[in-house]
Parts: C-alpha cells; sequence; structure tokens
C-alpha cells in the first residue's frame, strides 16, 4: 500500500472515530511535518509519520500505550 | 536568440573573458619558467631570498589571487595546477629531489592554508550577505504572502537550487497551507490539501534532491520551507546551518505578521462591537435593533446569512422573527422547546458550532432545505434570562467558524440580549402608560359627565328656583329681593366656571364632533379668555384620526396653548394641523420671550417643565414625535408629529 492510500483509508478515518475531526486534523499536521523533515526514504519518512502520531501525548493518554503501540505496529506494517 | 552552450561551457567563457585570468596565467607562466631556469641566481646580491624562494612565493601568491577572483574552487584548481608544474623539478631536473619535494609540499600546504582561510572567509562573508539580503526582504513590509514569496527567491538564488515552497501551518493546527512556491509541479500546486501536497512534494522524482526545514519562533513550529533540485546540489549539504537560520528568522517574522493581524482584526472586532453597543443604546423598537445587530455580526464572521430565534412565551414555542438571506416563510417556523440548533444553545446556554447543518441530527428540516451548510450559534441572554439564539450560516459551501467567530458572536449575543431586556422593559413601560392615561382620560370623562350632568343641572335648577322665589311675592322687603338677586348671579357665575371646568377636563365637541372642532373651540376660548389674538389653521385632507391620537394631540395642544397663556407673553398665536401622507403634524407657534429648551427630556423633571414633558412622553405613547424651537426673544414652536 502507498503512503497516501495509507493515510487516507486507515490512518485517517482511524483518527476522526477516535478523537473528531478537529484533533485529527491536527495530528495530521503535525505528522505531516514530521514526514516532510525527516530525512531518509519514503519507508522512513512513513515512519516518522507514524510514530509522530503514536508519540502524541494526548492520544497515548486517552487511548493508552498498549492500543497505540498496537496502532503503530499495523499502520508501520501498511506500507512495506 | 537562445544560447547553446552547456552551463560548463558558459562558467568556462565567463572565467575565460574575466582579464584576472589572463594575468593568472602569465604570472603562473612566468614562475614556471623561473622555475625551470637554471643556474640559481640571487635575485638581490644584498637578499637572502634566492629565485626558488621567489617562485615559490609567486606560486603562493597566485594561488592567493586565484581564491579571491575565483573562489575556494578556483583556488584549489590552481594549487592543483601548481603542484603540478612543480613536480616535474622534483623528478626530472633537481639534484636533491628529495628536498625538492619538501619544498612541493611545503608550498602546496601553505597554499592549501591560505586557500581554505580565504575561502573560509569569503563564505562567511557570503553568508552574512545572504543573511543580511534575507533579513532585509523579511523587514520590508508586514504583508506575509509577499514576504515569503521574496525571501523564498532569494533563498533559490544564493543556494542554487531550482525549486522551493513554503507552507504555513493554520494557527489552530487543522493544515498546511501553500503561501508561496516556484517551480512546483502542477499537481504538487493544484492539490486542494496542503498536508498532501507537502507530502507529494516530498515524493517528487522531478526534485530528488531536498531540504525540509520547519519555520520556528521560540521553539513553536508555524510553518514548513522546502527546496529542492532534480541534480545534486552541494549547497543543500552544506548549507543547512544556514538555512536553518534563515527558517527561524522567517518564523519570527510569520508570528510577528500574525500578531499583527490579530491586532488588527482586534481593532475591528472592537469597533464592531462598539457599533453593535451603539446601535442598542440608540434605538428602543426591537424590530430596528436585532436586524442591525444581525448583520454586523455577519459582517464580522463573513457569514452569508443570520437568523435569531427568540422564545415565545404565550405559545411555548421558539419561533424565527428575524431572518437576514433566508426565504420569509422561514419566520412561520416554530419548534417546541430544546429544539433545533437554537434550542439547544437556549438549554445549555453554550455555543455551538455544526460544521454542516445538513448532517446535524436536530436540524430543523425547513432550515436544511435552505441550504443551511455551516452554522455558529450563540445564546441571547441578560443576566440570567435566556432570550433566544443568534444563528449565523455559511449556504452552500462548508466555512469554518472559528474560536475567534464565537467569542466575539458571544459578546454580540450578550449585547443583543441586554438590548432585547431593554425593549421589553420600554414596551411595559409604555403599556402601563398608556393604561394610567386611559384610566385617567375615562376618570376625566366620567368626572366631566358629572358635573355637566349632575353639579350643573342642580346649579341651574338652583338658580331658577332663586329667579322663581325673587318674583313670587312683590311684598318682600328690598333687602331679601336684592339678596336673591345676588345670590342667582352667584349661582350663574359657579354655573359658567363649573361648565368651562368640565370642558377643560373633557370637552364633549372631542367626542361629538372630533379633533378640528375641538380644537378651533379651545384658540376661541383662548382668544375670549386671554386676549390674545389665536388662529386655528388646517393644511392638507381633513380626516377623522383615531381616538387615541386625538385625544393626545387634543391635550398637548391643550398644554402648549395654557403654557403660551400663563408664560409665553405672547400677543399671537397660530395653531396648525396639517394631514401629510402616513402622519399628521400638529404646530402651536407663538411669537413670545421664548426660552432655552433643555437638550435632553430627561433634562425637564430637573429644570421643572413637567408640562412639557408630560406633552412628550403622550406623542410617544402613540409613536409619535414632539420637538420644541425656541430661543430668549424668538418665540416658540412646538411640533408634534403622529403616523397615522
Amino acid at each position: 500500500m502507498d503512503v497516501e492510500t495509507a493515510i487516507e483509508t486507515r490512518i485517517k478515518p482511524q483518527l476522526i472515530k477516535t478523537f473528531g475531526q478537529r484533533r485529527a486534523n491536527s495530528l495530521l499536521t503535525w505528522a505531516t511535518i514530521a514526514y516532510v523533515t525527516t530525512n531518509g526514504d519514503e519507508k522512513e519518512r512513513y515512519r516518522a509519520f507514524v510514530h509522530s502520531i503514536c508519540s502524541d501525548d494526548r492520544v497515548v493518554r486517552e487511548c493508552g500505550e498498549r492500543a497505540v503501540a498496537r496502532w503503530e505496529e499495523e499502520w508501520k506494517a501498511l506500507v512495506a | 536568440m537562445t544560447s547553446t552552450l552547456t552551463p560548463l561551457q558558459e562558467r568556462w567563457k565567463r572565467i575565460v573573458s574575466n582579464p584576472s585570468f589572463w594575468i593568472l596565467v602569465v604570472v603562473l607562466t612566468g614562475t614556471t619558467f623561473l622555475h625551470y631556469c637554471t643556474p640559481q641566481i640571487r635575485l638581490l646580491a644584498s637578499h637572502p631570498i634566492t629565485r626558488h624562494a621567489a617562485e615559490r612565493i609567486m606560486f603562493i601568491v597566485a594561488v592567493i589571487s586565484a581564491t579571491f577572483t575565483f573562489g575556494y574552487v578556483g583556488g584549489l584548481i590552481t594549487l592543483a595546477l601548481v603542484v603540478l608544474l612543480m613536480l616535474p623539478r622534483v623528478f626530472l631536473i633537481s639534484l636533491h629531489p628529495v628536498d625538492a619535494f619538501v619544498e612541493v609540499i611545503a608550498t602546496a600546504l601553505i597554499g592549501y592554508l591560505a586557500v581554505w582561510m580565504l575561502g573560509s572567509k569569503q563564505r562567511a562573508v557570503s553568508r552574512l550577505k545572504t543573511l543580511n539580503a534575507i533579513t532585509t526582504a523579511l523587514t520590508r513590509s508586514l504583508e506575509l504572502e509577499q514576504i515569503l514569496n521574496d525571501v523564498l527567491d532569494r533563498i533559490l538564488d544564493v543556494m542554487n537550487v531550482e525549486a522551493g515552497a513554503v507552507y504555513l501551518l493554520d494557527k489552530e493546527e487543522q493544515g498546511l497551507t501553500l503561501v508561496a512556491h516556484r517551480n512546483l509541479p502542477a499537481e504538487v500546486i493544484e492539490t486542494a490539501s496542503g498536508l498532501k501536497s507537502a507530502r507529494m512534494l516530498t515524493r517528487c522524482e522531478g526534485l530528488k534532491y531536498q531540504l525540509a526545514m520547519p519555520l520556528r519562533s521560540k521553539g513553536k513550529v508555524n510553518g514548513l520551507l522546502v527546496v529542492g533540485n532534480p541534480k545534486p546540489c552541494p549547497a543543500l549539504r552544506r548549507e543547512v546551518k544556514l538555512v536553518t537560520t534563515i527558517c527561524n528568522a522567517i518564523g519570527v517574522v510569520v508570528e510577528n505578521a500574525r500578531l499583527c493581524q490579530d491586532i488588527a482584526r482586534q481593532l475591528q472586532i472592537e469597533r464592531c462591537v462598539c457599533e453593535v453597543v451603539e446601535e442598542i443604546t440608540s434605538e428602543l423598537e426591537l424590530d430596528r435593533v436585532i436586524p442591525k445587530v444581525m448583520q454586523i455580526a455577519e459582517r464580522l464572521v463573513g457569514a452569508d446569512g443570520g437568523v435569531v430565534a427568540l422564545w415565545d412565551e404565550e405559545r411555548n414555542v421558539i419561533t424565527y422573527p428575524y431572518l437576514h438571506n433566508l426565504p420569509q416563510a422561514l419566520a412561520e417556523v416554530t419548534v417546541s422547546e430544546g429544539e433545533g440548533l437554537s434550542g439547544e444553545v437556549m438549554n445549555t446556554g453554550r455555543p455551538i458550532v455544526i460544521d454542516n447543518y445538513q448532517t446535524y441530527a436536530k436540524a430543523v428540516p425547513a432550515f436544511v432545505q435552505a441550504g443551511l451548510t455551516s452554522v455558529v450559534a450563540v445564546p441571547i441572554v441578560s443576566g440570567v434570562r435566556t432570550f433566544g439564539a443568534l444563528s449565523l450560516f455559511s449556504i452552500n459551501e462548508t466555512k469554518k467558524f472559528s474560536d475567534r467567530d464565537v467569542t466575539i458572536l458571544t459578546a454580540i449575543g450578550r449585547q443583543a440580549g441586554i438590548a432585547i431586556e431593554n425593549a421589553y422593559l420600554y414596551e411595559n413601560m409604555r403599556f402601563y402608560a398608556r393604561r394610567i392615561t386611559h384610566a385617567q382620560e375615562n376618570e376625566r370623562q366620567r368626572i366631566a359627565r358629572e358635573l355637566h350632568d349632575d353639579t350643573i343641572q342642580s346649579l341651574i335648577v338652583l338658580s331658577r328656583r332663586l329667579e322663581t322665589l325673587g318674583a313670587s311675592d312683590e311684598r318682600l322687603p328690598e333687602a331679601i329681593t336684592q339678596g336673591i338677586k345676588e345670590l342667582r348671579e352667584l349661582t350663574g357665575g359657579v354655573i359658567q366656571r363649573v361648565r368651562r371646568f368640565s370642558q377643560d377636563l373633557r370637552p364633549s365637541i372631542l367626542d361629538d364632533l372630533g379633533l378640528l372642532p375641538a380644537l378651533e373651540e379651545l384658540t376661541t376660548d383662548l382668544n375670549r379668555q386671554a386676549g390674545l389674538q389665536a388662529e386655528f389653521q388646517v393644511l392638507g385632507t381633513k380626516r377623522r384620526l383615531s381616538s387615541e391620537v386625538e385625544l393626545t394631540l387634543f391635550r398637548i395642544a391643550q398644554e402648549a396653548l395654557n403654557n403660551v397663556r400663563k408664560h409665553a407673553q405672547a400677543t399671537r398665536v397660530v395653531l396648525t394641523v396639517e394631514f401629510i401622507n402616513g402622519a399628521v403634524q400638529m404646530t402651536v407657534q407663538d411669537d413670545g420671550k421664548g426660552f432655552i429648551p433643555p437638550k435632553l427630556t430627561e433634562h425637564l423633571v430637573a429644570v421643572g417643565k413637567l408640562g412639557l414633558l408630560g406633552m412628550y412622553e403622550r406623542a410617544q405613547l402613540i409613536g409619535g414625535t414632539l420637538t420644541v424651537e425656541s430661543a430668549p426673544g424668538q418665540g416658540t414652536r412646538v411640533i408634534v408629529k403622529v403616523p397615522t
């Protein structure tokens, strides 16, 4: 799966469902900044994108470390 | 005509056309000639510098000169050339090849040191120049888009890269916006989402070599700078620190520009809130205040229209009496308590922002059909009372109402609440004043009728009896007859005074024949009583008015003419009634001593002009206006205008 498809079909809907539109937009914005400013290949940047979301304090606090770790693993596996 | 030269050829052409290049060639040729010339000679008999020492110095001078003229790379190339020129002598000519080799190495090291130092200095100067140029561009204005475009041009120029983009972070962290770009692929520019565009740019094959940096201010990111090139670009690796510094400078400028925009917006808000307050305090009529407040609010938040919902206490429903840019038929819509967006806002007392009204669970179908998309609703409150809700909306397109919009509208909602409360109080006051006036008039009418039907009739009977008594017996002593006559005259006087008092209380002519005959009689009476020359004029087409209006105009005329009689010292007074379209205007003008009328009606109590205050209030109660024009020595004119 390519990065955009992974974001649009899996990550974004999950974030909107869990946190609502506004908070999801904010998380995706910061993740995109991490994606763009990471030096490396496509995969490394995508990993930075996912990590940015899954290391957000409020995400961890609201969803729990376990759930967030599962998301991170699941989302990172989307882009091989 | 387009050039067919490659970049390398162009650069070579530029170097060759530089006179310094040819001076360098001559110096190197001369020095090389000396280097291979034998035997060694002393240039100066008394000086320790030998020819070979002079050559080496000349070689180093050539390297330094090349570094100055052609930069770090030019200096390195010249140094390499110098080493190549010196080496054959080491291996082929020199009798002491080891010594000669050491001399070449020493010359190369000194030359490199010079090139490195000069190159570093040049790079430092170049960076400073770049920073200076960028700072100048940054401080030129506070127009963010213009600044960022200027700065991007300079960065691309300095770093010698082809493409670049600046994205700004939304204030509420809701996305990135592409605000400046150069030579980006069309699909990156055309992508509606800034986030997607930034990610696409990073993956762009045509700009493989990239540098992306966040724009920071006080550690807070407020945007992104991305520069890229299709071919490898040394500056992208070498100048990371410089770009970081530039990005931080841009970050500060972005923050300053946003602060400036915030201040401008805040000033605009304050102006608009002042405008709202002014509107509210200048009007007590709800039908005039609310539409104005709604339109100011729309302008402030850039909405397409507005609606004010009010709680109808009689019917126990929410109504939508004030609409702007919506079909008027929606004014007939009613919903139960707590229903619809307005109902929810009124129940919770909190503002609500709906991004898409079409999918809102509590949406009122009639408003869905009207095409409402994004809606923001705030309560209309005063103290603890909630009167309704003010809603602003966009039609057929999504608009993001910000926290700032909600704050402004909440303030306006409070002002609207005060306006509604004032309007209700005013309405109540008018209602009670009308009731009191009505009761007073009824009482006057009752007393007047009582006086006319009972008291005056009794006095007339008494007068007749006295007359009969006086004429009944001629034998009555003269003194008694005279006494009866005096009593009869006295009774006649009392009858006259009671009749006049009764007329003043409520002239029957007003009820029987209407305002105009009553006013005419009033002026005739004044002519008789005070010796004033009083005139009565009627302009326009005569018509009967409602009994309330006729009575009010009569009372005002009565009070005004009384004032003329008592205070004006006038010789002439003209009472004019003019019938105009949709209104009637009555004017009482005298040529008396005049006075300075108080500027505000509230001051009338303080100066003891209660009669004038009563006239103002009577006019207001029937929706009319009263104006007093006067000045010392200039007479007085009282104008009352009433809609009919």
